[in-house]
């Protein structure tokens, strides 16, 4: 492949890679798509209390 | 994320992952550096698979007991078996995998300590299905040589880290060779389509395929539309195909990067325009597999046996090759289905092809514009793929 | 360097800086236009509805978080934390104190409630902790080094709690620092992280630069202070509706002979064992299928990695701290049955050693042995029992009961 093609395949991927790192990864893009939305933290285990 | 989730550390999933690789990749490089003889690659590889076993992978006992099994297998199979029917052997290999799709396929209960429930921690191996075919396809290439196969180059093709969960799906053969060049494989040519298709991996896994996740799929309402079943439909197919490709392409990356010619798994598949194409760009090593190891040898015995006329030799070992596959994938019913889903496109369009041959014209679109046809093929091949992926992936029943 | 190599690193390090300055120039354009003003603070209003009883869970309903803190606010209400001991006896602290000594007390608590939700229960109130009349029942069953499991931070430690901690900036960086490490330490048992817990997980990880996820943590507060409209945690006031708690009359302890009628009650009903456990507990729990009567030991209790004694030490810290007119208690366990509590000994020393540095009133139920123990003090191997809960209901008359 040319590199004009080379740079712009991979300044593309570069880019969205970098963006999306930061909006899904670093901070949640759904909290700028739904602000003001509910957020429900749930335990992914489930502790048994034992009576003795 | 947690960094010291040891123990349960699966590939690609979480840094602790990511810092082994690094710090693997990072000892070969040295080891090539202080020009190391040829036969420690081998050996390095070896304490690279064994070091993850045993240290981060989820269930390393059960998974060296399988190994274990799996060679003594071949071992015991290539010297006393020596019939030409390789059904017994796939079964024999296939065992512990026949056994955990059973189990997979039962309900799940509370801690009972019942049987089942026991087995359940014992045989649910991550990669075990893959590990499973790969045996199948060395034992089925090597079983009419001679030559001897070590554990160490057994261990290392079996529990090869990048691509122990999901593939791509190796041949002995050829990665046996990788390993015999060793050190020589790792060069700045092959670092380079390491990173290419780290970076791409990277972005197809973690952003594209998470975006697609987290932004779409998870807030599809489901009320049992019709908009709902379609919009799902697409949504997961472009979403499959984003995490398996770029979890692919990480495997890939790593085995180059420690100089393992991994094979390709995806090559644009949604530029197939039939069945057969398909499976040469989706998923490319199952096909392949699936190929040289249940649909030849059908063909072969419906044609020893002289049953049935060619075109429907192939049709029925095509079918029957894809509904093996399904059964692979699990013994549920959206597996199975799926699979016997794919097998009747590709005896569709196995006739197709065999009644233009046979007319010498296309029996379909007769002599409509070729750009048109192939954009309709692409478009069709969209659409039966999205609608059986939609069965595989359980959601309609 | 051959000249494919060269391309290579060329193109790959032009179209990186080229994509970096892209992003640069993205994140900016989206951070303007997600330039929404939140308000300041949200408003919980709602009318008090509790002085007795108890609620198991704050996360049973809003009114649970309301009557909460409308407890703490009330300077002649209990507020009484506790764990599995709490239930529908009828001689609960909760339920005796306000009828019958008219001392208004409400109840929070069930198994798994521990230091560290409380701790952070109480932090969410600490601006009105000073004077309010708080008490906390320990066990000795808790002190290992798990602490307090997510599921019950989750349940106690309610969402707007966890806001006004971040928000409010009175609150001092120790405390927030304490939450954040125990969010970033049980980040795998979260189904998610709200604004909040990455507000706290943050802060401690900036804290203390030697943690891994430091520089991921910096990077994350530098993309928020971007963004800063969207992520913002939104602080929680509370406007509540509390009704006149009656002035207590001066209350007067039970006497011994009153509560030893509940004693003698529950020794005679125990019929099938000689450990003083109730029949039905005793048939389906400390029975083995062979008949035999399962053993019962404890294990020795570590301090060191211990999660629950250092979160002890930070509830003592708080209450102190705060100025809060609290009380602890210890529980104790069933000598009868259980063989080697001795090895509690330590803990409950040094629980005594602390509190009674900070001068904070301690009443230890807790006794290793026989001899020292009163049958029925317990119902069964460690729940309290009527003649328990009036043992208590004395010290809290004696502690709270006179105005």
């Amino acid at each position: 492949m040319e590199p004009r093609k080379l740079f712009l395949k991979y300044l593309l991927i570069y880019f969205f890679l970098i963006l999306g790192f930061i909006y899904l990864h670093v901070i949640n893009i759904e909290k700028i798509i739904y602000p003001f939305s509910e957020e429900k933290v749930e335990s992914t285990v489930d502790f048994v209390y034992q009576q003795f | 994320m947690n960094l010291y989730a040891v123990h349960n550390t699966l590939p690609f999933t979480s840094l602790t992952f990511a810092m082994f690789m690094v710090i693997v990749i990072a000892l070969f490089l040295f080891f090539k550096w202080m020009k190391a003889k040829q036969n420690v690659y081998k050996w390095l590889l070896f304490c690279f698979n064994l070091v993850y076993l045993t240290v981060l992978f989820p269930k390393p006992l059960q998974i060296i007991i399988l190994i274990m099994y799996l060679y003594l297998a071949v071992f015991l199979l290539r010297r006393f078996y020596k019939s030409e029917n390789i059904v017994f052997p796939m079964v024999i290999l296939s065992l512990p995998m026949i056994y955990m799709k059973y189990i997979n396929a039962q309900p799940v209960s509370e801690n009972d300590g019942s049987f089942l429930t026991e087995s359940r921690k014992i045989i649910q191996i991550a990669g075990l299905s893959y590990m499973i075919f790969k045996v199948i396809g060395l034992y089925i290439d090597e079983r009419r040589t001679t030559m001897k196969i070590s554990f160490v180059h057994f261990f290392n093709f079996t529990a090869f880290v990048p691509a122990l969960l999901i593939g791509p799906i190796d041949r002995y053969g050829r990665f046996r060779e990788d390993c015999i060049k060793g050190f020589e494989n790792i060069s700045f040519p092959l670092y380079q389509k390491a990173w290419n298709n780290l970076v791409l991996g990277l972005l197809f896994k973690f952003i594209i395929a998470e975006f697609i996740h987290r932004m779409i799929l998870s807030h599809l309402v489901n009320d049992a539309s019709f908009t709902y079943h379609v919009s799902y439909m697409y949504t997961y197919l472009f979403y499959l195909f984003f995490d398996f490709a770029g979890y692919s392409l990480l495997a890939i990356s790593f085995g180059n990067f420690i100089g393992i010619h991994v094979p390709v798994n995806f090559d644009k598949p949604f530029l197939a325009v039939n069945p057969k194409e398909f499976w040469k760009r989706w998923h490319k090593s199952l096909g392949d597999w699936l190929n040289d190891y249940f649909f030849k040898p059908i063909f072969k015995f419906l044609t020893t046996k002289q049953w049935f006329n060619s075109i429907q030799r192939q049709s029925i070992a095509l079918f029957l090759t894809f509904t093996l596959m399904g059964f692979w994938n699990g013994f549920e019913l959206h597996f199975v289905i799926s699979g016997m889903l794919f097998g009747v496109y590709s005896v569709i369009h196995n006739y197709y092809q065999h009644k233009c041959k046979v007319k010498g014209k296309d029996v379909f679109f007769g002599s409509a514009n070729p750009a048109a046809i192939q954009y309709f093929s692409l478009f069709l091949m969209i659409n039966i793929v999205a609608f059986a992926i939609y069965i595989f992936s359980g959601k309609l029943f | 360097m051959k000249k494919n190599d060269r391309k290579f690193l060329i193109v790959h390090f032009a179209a990186l800086l080229s994509a970096l300055f892209l992003v640069f120039i993205t994140v900016l354009f989206i951070s303007k236009n997600t330039d929404r003003i939140p308000e300041k603070h949200k408003l919980v209003s709602g009318q008090q509805k509790k002085w007795k009883g108890f609620y198991s869970s704050l996360a049973e309903s809003d009114q649970a978080e309301l009557d909460f803190v409308a407890s703490i606010r009330s300077k002649n209400q209990i507020t009484l934390l506790g764990s599995s001991e709490f239930g529908n006896s009828p001689y609960a602290s909760y339920n005796f104190l306000p009828d019958s000594a008219g001392l208004p007390t409400l109840g929070v608590g069930k198994g798994f409630h521990q230091c560290f939700s409380m701790f952070c229960e109480l932090l969410a109130v600490h601006e009105h902790l000073e004077n309010s009349e708080i008490c906390i029942i320990l066990s000795p069953t808790w002190f290992h080094e798990y602490g307090t499991n997510t599921e019950s931070f989750l349940e106690f430690v309610r969402p707007n709690f966890l806001n006004h901690i971040a928000a409010d900036k009175s609150i001092h960086t120790k405390y927030k620092s304490a939450i954040g490490e125990y969010i970033d330490a049980h980040l795998d048992e979260f189904s998610g992280i709200s604004n909040s817990m990455e507000y706290l997980v943050d802060k401690y990880r900036l804290e203390n630069k030697t943690e891994p996820g430091f520089l991921f943590s910096a990077l994350r507060k530098t993309m928020k202070e971007i963004h800063l409209s969207v992520y913002s945690v939104q602080d929680v006031r509370y406007r509540i509706d509390s009704f006149t708690v009656p002035l207590p009359d001066t209350a007067l302890v039970y006497s011994d002979d009153y509560i030893a009628v509940l004693q003698n009650n529950f020794i005679n009903s125990v019929t099938n064992n000689h450990i003083y456990v109730e029949d039905e507990y005793y048939s389906e729990y400390l029975v083995l299928e062979d008949g035999s009567q399962r053993p019962g030991k404890i294990r020795e209790m570590n301090f060191e990695n211990n999660r629950e004694w250092s979160d002890f030490l930070l509830l003592v810290e708080l209450m102190h701290e705060s100025g809060a007119n609290c009380s602890f208690i210890m529980q104790p366990m069933n000598p009868f049955f259980y063989s080697n509590l001795e090895l509690n000994d330590p803990l409950i020393d040094s629980v005594s050693a602390v509190l009674g540095a900070y001068e904070i009133p301690f009443y230890n139920m807790y006794s290793s042995d026989t001899s020292s123990y009163e049958p029925g003090t317990l119902k069964d191997i460690m729940h309290l029992g009527d003649y328990g809960w009036m043992k208590i209901n004395n010290f809290l008359i004696e502690q709270y009961g006179t105005p």
